[in-house]
C-alpha cells in the first residue's frame, strides 16, 4: 500500500478521480481510509469540507493512481461545496449505511445532484456501497431492496464493512472494479463481467462474509 | 536563531501573567490592553487567564443567559449528535471514558442551547469543533455565554441557511495572496483549485486541522481579539509559507489541493510567526481595500462556473450584499444599485446586528489591532522557522 498522498510524480501513471458521496455518518471517510491505508481509523470524526486520499494500484502491469475525494455529508455542504468537486471526476461512489434507512432513502437526491453537476454523466461509472454490514442485528436495509435500487440506476452494489478487518478484500474489490473499468473504459456491467450479473457479484461478497462468520470484535 | 532557555520563557510568562491580572483589576478593566496581550506572542498563556479574559474580548462580562429548555427537541439534534459522537479525537487522550461521555453530553447541550436561543442560526458541521475548544477551556456555563456571543458575531455568516456567504468570505484569500505573491495567485488560478480547500480552516477556526488543544486556544486568543475576517488573513499566511512547495510540480488541481490541504496540518506550523504576519497583512491591506478584488474573483469564478445554481445565487446575493452585512464597506461607498426582495426582508435584522458587530468585534478588534500593533510585534529575524 502506498501512503496517503505520498507520491507526486503523476507523469507515468494513469490518474483517476473518484468522488465518494452519501449522507452524514455512513462511513465515507472510513471506507476511503481503509482502502488507502489498509487500516480503520482509531478515532473517526465528521469530515469538514472535502478531504483527499490516494492510492496507486498495479493493474496488469500498469500503474493506476486512484484519487478519492471524501466529502462532508451534511446537506449544506452537499449544496454549496460538493458541486465544485463533481467537475472532472471519473467515477462516483454512492454510500449508505445499511443500519440507517434515512441514508438509503437519501440516495435519489445524491444521484439527482450528481447527474445535474457532473458533465458527461453517462460515461462516468457509478457504484453503490452499503456500509456497516458488521452490525448484523441492526440492519434495516434488505439486500434485495438495495439490489433493486442499484439495478434501477444501473449500478453494481457492494455490501461491506469498513470496520471489519476481514472485509479488506471486499473493499479492495470495490475499488478494483472501478479501476478496471476506468482503465478499459468499457461499460462496467456487460463487458467487464460478461457472464456475471450484479447479483453474482453480490453473492461473491456474501461468500466472503459467510466464510468469516466469527463475530467482529469491534 | 532564537534559543531562549526554559527559565527565561517561564519568567517572561510570569511577568506577562502579572501584567494581565493587573489590567483585569483596573477600574474600568483595560480591555484594549487585554486585546494586546491576547494578540502578542504566546497569547493569554493558560486557561485560568482565558476564563477571565475571553468574556472581556467578547463583551459578555456580567451578562446572563437563561438556559433554554428542551434543547434536545431541536430540529438539528440528530445531526449534532452524529458529530458529537465522532468528536473523541479532540479530547485529551488521557481522559477516562466516562469523563469524555460527560463532556460530549455537555457539548450537545451547549450547541443545541445556542441554536435554540437563536432560531435564525443554522448548525454546520465544524461548529461543534469550535464549541469543543470553548468547552475544554472554559467549562459548560461560561462557554454558553461565549459561544452564544461568538455565534451571533464572528460566526454569524457561517450559520446562514446556505454557505454562500462562507464561500464569498473565502474569496478574500485571493486578494490577500495577490498583495504578497501575485505569481502564486496566477499559479493557483491556473490549477483551478479554487478556495474551498480552506473551508475547514475558516469555519472551525483551525480546530479541525491543528493537533494540540493548546495551539488552538492560543489561536483563539488572537481571533477573539480581531476582526472576524482575521482567520482568512491567517489562511493566506499559511498558503504563502508553503508557496514554493505549492509551485513545485505539476500545475494540476488535485496535487495543488493536496498540498494546500496538508499545509495547515503540519505539526511544526509556526503559529506565532503566522499570527505576526497575519496582523501585518491586516494592517497593510484592511478588508475594505480588498473588497473590490474579492468581489471580482467571485464574479470571475461565476463566469467559468458550470453550475446553474451558482448563477441563480448570484442574482439574489451579489457580493456587495455580503460585504454590507459584514459592515466593512463604508456607508458612502456602498453601491447604490439592486435591492433584491430577499435582501430587504432581512434588512432590519442586519442593521441591528451590524451595529452590534461593529461595537463588539469590528471597531474594538480591528481598529485596536491597527493602532497599537507595532509596539508588540516581535522581530521577524528572531523567529525560528522550520
Amino acid at each position: 500500500h502506498t501512503e496517503e498522498g505520498s507520491s507526486t510524480d503523476t507523469a507515468s501513471k494513469k490518474l483517476f478521480k473518484i468522488i465518494v458521496i452519501g449522507d452524514s455518518d455512513v462511513g465515507k471517510t472510513c471506507l476511503t481510509y481503509r482502502f488507502c491505508t489498509g487500516n480503520f481509523p482509531d478515532k473517526t470524526e465528521a469530515t469538514i469540507g472535502v478531504d483527499f486520499r490516494e492510492r496507486t494500484l498495479d493493474i496488469d502491469g500498469e500503474l493506476i493512481k486512484l484519487q478519492l475525494w471524501d466529502t462532508a455529508g451534511q446537506e449544506r455542504f452537499r449544496k454549496s461545496m460538493v458541486p465544485h468537486y463533481y467537475r472532472n471526476v471519473h467515477a462516483v461512489v454512492f454510500t449508505y449505511d445499511v443500519t440507517n434507512s434515512r441514508s438509503f432513502e437519501g440516495l435519489p437526491l445524491w444521484i439527482e445532484e450528481c447527474e445535474r453537476y457532473s458533465l458527461n454523466s453517462t460515461n462516468i461509472p457509478r457504484i453503490l456501497v452499503g456500509n456497516k454490514c458488521d452490525l448484523k442485528e441492526q440492519i434495516k436495509i434488505d439486500t434485495n431492496n438495495a439490489v433493486r435500487f442499484a439495478d434501477a440506476h444501473s449500478m453494481p452494489l457492494f455490501e461491506t464493512s469498513a470496520k471489519t478487518d476481514t472485509e479488506i478484500a471486499n473493499i479492495e474489490a470495490i475499488f478494483l472494479t472501478i479501476a478496471h473499468k476506468l482503465k478499459s473504459q468499457k461499460p462496467m456491467m456487460n463487458q467487464d463481467y460478461p457472464n456475471m450479473k450484479r447479483a453474482t457479484v453480490l453473492s461473491v461478497d456474501k461468500e466472503v462474509l459467510r466464510t468469516n462468520e466469527a463475530p467482529c470484535g469491534c | 536563531k532564537l534559543t531562549m532557555s526554559k527559565n527565561a520563557v517561564k519568567s517572561r510568562h510570569r511577568s506577562k501573567e502579572a501584567a494581565i491580572l493587573k489590567a483585569l483589576c483596573k477600574v474600568p478593566v483595560d480591555v484594549v490592553q487585554l486585546r494586546k496581550f491576547a494578540i502578542a506572542p504566546d497569547g493569554l498563556l493558560n486557561n485560568d487567564i482565558r476564563r477571565q479574559v475571553w468574556p472581556y474580548l467578547l463583551n459578555t462580562v456580567r451578562q446572563e443567559l437563561d438556559k433554554p429548555q428542551n434543547v434536545r427537541s431541536h430540529r438539528e439534534c440528530q445531526q449534532v449528535l452524529l458529530d458529537v459522537n465522532r468528536s473523541g479525537k479532540r479530547f485529551p487522550p488521557d481522559l477516562p471514558e466516562d469523563r469524555i461521555t460527560e463532556l460530549q453530553d455537555q457539548l450537545t447541550d451547549l450547541i443545541l442551547s445556542v441554536l435554540t436561543l437563536h432560531p435564525e442560526l443554522n448548525y454546520y458541521q465544524g461548529y461543534h469543533d469550535i464549541c469543543i475548544t470553548f468547552l475544554l477551556a472554559c467549562g459548560p456555563d461560561l462557554s454558553l455565554l461565549l459561544v452564544d456571543r461568538l455565534s451571533t458575531h464572528h460566526l454569524r455568516d457561517f450559520m446562514d441557511p446556505t454557505m454562500n456567504s462562507t464561500t464569498h468570505i473565502l474569496n478574500y484569500l485571493i486578494p490577500i495572496l495577490n498583495k504578497s505573491n501575485p505569481e502564486l495567485v496566477e499559479y493557483i488560478a491556473k490549477s483551478e483549485v479554487g478556495t474551498t480547500f480552506a473551508i475547514s480552516w475558516l469555519i472551525t477556526w483551525y480546530s479541525y486541522v491543528l493537533r494540540n488543544q493548546s495551539d488552538i486556544e492560543r489561536l483563539y486568543d488572537f481571533f477573539l481579539s480581531c476582526n472576524p475576517l482575521m482567520p482568512i488573513y491567517f489562511a493566506a499566511q499559511i498558503v504563502l509559507l508553503n508557496s514554493s512547495q505549492i509551485m513545485t510540480g505539476e500545475c494540476e488541481m488535485s496535487r495543488v489541493y493536496q498540498v494546500l490541504l496538508q499545509s495547515a496540518r503540519q505539526p511544526t506550523l509556526p503559529l506565532e510567526y503566522l499570527i505576526s504576519k497575519s496582523s501585518d497583512s491586516f494592517i497593510l491591506f484592511p478588508p475594505s481595500s480588498l473588497a473590490r478584488e474579492a468581489a471580482q474573483y467571485y464574479k470571475n469564478n461565476l463566469a467559468v462556473s458550470t453550475f446553474c445554481d451558482y448563477a441563480l445565487v448570484a442574482r439574489h446575493e451579489t457580493p456587495d450584499v455580503v460585504l454590507r452585512r459584514r459592515g466593512i464597506y463604508p456607508d458612502d461607498k456602498l453601491p447604490k444599485k439592486q435591492e433584491a426582495p430577499v435582501v430587504s426582508l432581512k434588512q432590519s435584522y442586519w442593521n441591528a446586528s451590524r451595529t452590534a458587530a461593529l461595537a463588539v468585534s469590528g471597531a474594538v478588534g480591528a481598529v485596536v489591532v491597527a493602532a497599537s500593533s507595532l509596539d508588540w510585534l516581535p522581530d521577524f529575524d528572531l523567529l525560528v522557522l522550520p
